[in-house]
């Protein structure tokens, strides 16, 4: 096949399919998308290509949904399920802000759940409460958890007492039960009742 | 439902080194690439059974027993006898081996036999009837792993036609419903001897009789198993890579050629071609 | 076998087919709403649909792998799919496909990406008129794409035989049942490699090397049939937006 035809036929905003070639790495660097084998440029998803003719880049942007990955670094939204005093299991339910169909199984360790010293997860956050949490570690299984950060923590929790919703009386830094009166300790995220 | 098994890769000494040796033509056992391991094939090891065969190839060590008995035919086949092929990986042949009902490498190992078997016509069938849709004879070829180091897929087929060929079939005569031995035997009809030679692809060196070592370090396989004629009767790639098609004619050429060497060592066939 | 005449005086087959002509092929993607990606496939009066699942956490736990995901593949007759019917429970023969099927596409699945997961493939035939793992790995790479899964290709699979004594793509069930070979045959064009081969019957040397380009060719008028399906999905997609814009 003639090289130049070929890269004639794949223009900016072209609707490509997996395995379709985009160009080669002398001319352009693979972007999202693609995927480079003996220097050819193929698309690995079904999606409509993206030429930059300024960085020199080709990409392909998937029409399809891109399936969520637990991957180091991402933020999560959780719903807590197990507490023990050194361990909680999250049910994560979407990543990056992104709903996810089918939940996955994450772990929070008590050393990554505060900053200072935690006598006891449970001090942190009990089943039931919404997390927000950044993924620190993909190789192992399940994948593992933090809660450290200002924005990280608990952002939605219920009393253990009622079940009501609680508040956060930011100037106590305590959460509140508007219906019984109990007070409850959490590690509280900035966005606490934003989600 | 098949999944993505999951294989002890090799120690990285050793994926290495043997890579190292195949960019030289060279096998970690001193083989070349198109060199089979020591073929040993013993005919009538087991006398309870119509007919056996023990092969060795290298280390891997495989038992065929043939059974026959009688039975109505397949009701599409009501003209023809019926041939049966099963497979056991025993747990004492491999310590991955788990007892328990026939997974998909036991099934697939069988059918792939049974295969070269079948459409080679080995075995003439039309030969095993003895009332049409009622009775015929059926041929049950059990292969059992007594070791496993690779290659199954030859070590059981060499095994399953050297048994075959040593087979006696029983004689039985009909009065009324009854089925009777007459306590005499014949040569079980077998009119072709099918050979299968498995190569497998490993970096980009395609491995005559892989032992288990390459076939943890090979991408994909394949089986080709050709007649006396010299005709492919039966092919199955296995594994989870792929090959060019350029690869899979050279593999055919080479199987083609390896076929021949493993035909003169198969005992009852040299007797029987002429 | 060799009772019925399966090519006629004019080199035509029992269908009217020419030897290189494939039989005509319906394609449609994304018509199963609970799974991730679908397909439906009718090749001929085999009628075919996929779903896939995933990636998705691993269960049982314990199968899962730390450097890829797993992939599951179910390859799966309907009861009513034959003219006797099948009994649902797994066959051998299914047992075995579901193997194979699975190893064709191991190679074009970025696995890796995903790790610790699993993506599941479900082939059920819901009615069976020969070359159905064919057109099941034809659909399946369809409903892969369609759940957004990183490909390195499409797969596209056809299988060439050999019917009295002439060299014949694509078999309908009479010409599988009667005829002298059989070779199912999967093809990942970008990589020109073939990840699914298999055969049974007999053939020469020279057949042999002739099936595989015949394979090879049917595959990809096939893979081209796939693309269109795919790129006609969104196309119409974006149209129907367009109209109800304007409403």
């Amino acid at each position: 096949m003639n090289e130049s035809e070929n890269m004639r036929a794949k223009r900016n905003l072209d609707l490509v399919t997996p395995g379709e070639r985009l160009g080669v790495i002398e001319e352009f660097q693979a972007g999202g998308g693609t995927y480079v084998e003996k220097g050819v440029i193929y698309s690995r998803a079904l999606g409509k290509v993206i030429v930059d003719l300024e960085r020199k880049r080709i990409s392909v942007q998937p029409k399809t949904r891109i399936p969520p990955l637990l991957r180091k670094g991402v933020q999560i939204l959780g719903e807590v399920q197990q507490v023990q005093d050194k361990m909680a299991t999250i049910k994560v339910l979407s990543i990056n802000g992104e709903k996810l169909s089918r939940p996955y199984t994450a772990v929070l360790h008590i050393s990554y759940a505060v900053r200072g010293f935690l006598r006891s997860l449970y001090d942190a956050l009990r089943p039931g409460d919404l997390v927000k949490a950044m993924v620190i570690g993909d190789e192992n299984l399940p994948c593992q958890l933090t809660t450290i950060g200002r924005r990280l923590g608990v952002v939605r929790a219920y009393c253990t007492r009622c079940g009501s919703p609680l508040t956060y009386n930011r100037g106590r830094k305590i959460l509140e039960c508007r219906e019984c009166g109990k007070t409850e300790r959490r590690k509280v995220s900035e966005d606490y009742g934003a989600i | 439902m098949s999944i993505t098994p999951q294989t002890e890769p090799l120690t990285k000494i050793k994926s290495r080194q043997m890579i190292e040796f195949l960019k030289s033509g060279k096998r970690l056992d001193g083989r070349t690439l198109t060199q089979h391991r020591n073929v040993k094939i013993e005919a009538g090891v087991i006398g309870k059974a119509e007919g056996s065969a023990q092969v060795t190839l290298g280390n891997t060590r495989v038992l065929v027993g043939v059974k026959i008995e009688t039975g109505p035919p397949y009701s599409d086949t009501p003209n023809m006898g019926v041939l049966t092929v099963n497979a056991e990986l025993l747990p004492l042949a491999h310590e991955v081996f788990e007892p328990g009902p026939p997974d998909e490498n036991s099934i697939e190992l069988a059918r792939v036999v049974d295969r070269s078997i079948r459409e080679s016509k080995a075995l003439d069938l039309e030969s095993l009837v003895i009332i049409p849709a009622k009775l015929a004879y059926v041929v049950f070829v059990d292969i059992y792993i007594l070791n496993h180091d690779g290659n199954l897929f030859d070590a059981s087929e060499y095994a399953a036609i050297s048994a075959l060929l040593n087979a006696k079939l029983p004689v039985v005569k009909v009065e009324g419903e009854e089925v009777k031995p007459t306590g005499e035997f014949k040569e079980l009809p077998v009119r072709e001897c099918p050979i299968s030679v498995t190569i497998a692809k490993v970096d980009e060196a395609l491995l005559v009789d892989p032992t288990l070592e390459e076939e943890v370090m090979a991408s994909a396989k394949i089986t080709i198993t050709t007649t006396s004629t010299g005709k492919i009767c039966a092919i199955q790639k296995s594994g989870g890579g792929a090959f060019t098609p350029q690869e899979i004619l050279e593999a055919q050429r080479i199987a083609r050629s390896k076929a021949e060497e493993i035909r003169s060592l198969i005992p009852g066939w040299g007797g029987r071609c002429g | 076998m060799g009772e019925r005449k399966l090519i006629d005086e004019n080199g035509l087959r029992v269908d009217g087919r020419r030897p290189d002509e494939l039989r005509p092929i319906k394609m449609e993607v994304g018509l199963l709403a609970n799974a991730d990606g679908s397909a439906y496939i009718e090749q001929g009066k085999s009628k075919i649909i996929v779903a896939v699942y995933g990636p998705k956490e691993v269960h049982p736990k314990h199968l899962g792998l730390t450097g890829r995901a797993i992939i599951r593949c179910r390859y799966h007759m309907a009861p009513f799919s034959t003219p006797e019917r099948k009994s649902p429970a797994p066959s051998r023969r299914e047992i075995e496909l579901s193997k194979i099927i699975r190893e064709a596409f191991e190679p074009v699945i970025f696995s890796e990406y995903y790790p610790r997961s699993m993506i599941d493939i479900f082939i059920e035939v819901l009615q069976s008129d020969g070359g159905t793992r064919c057109a099941g790995i034809t659909a399946a790479s369809l409903a892969l794409a369609d759940a957004g899964i990183p490909l390195r290709d499409l797969v596209a699979a056809c299988a060439v035989g050999k019917v009295d004594g002439q060299l014949v793509v694509d078999l309908n069930d009479v010409e599988d049942k009667e005829g002298e070979a059989d070779m199912p045959v999967a093809y990942i064009p970008a990589l020109n490699q073939i990840s699914l081969l298999q055969m049974d019957g007999q053939l020469t040397e020279e057949e042999f090397a002739k099936a595989l380009e015949m394979a090879k060719e049917a595959c990809m008028k096939i893979y081209q049939l796939q693309k269109q399906t795919l790129k006609q999905k969104y196309v119409e997609a974006k149209e129907a937006v367009e109209k109800g814009e304007e409403a």
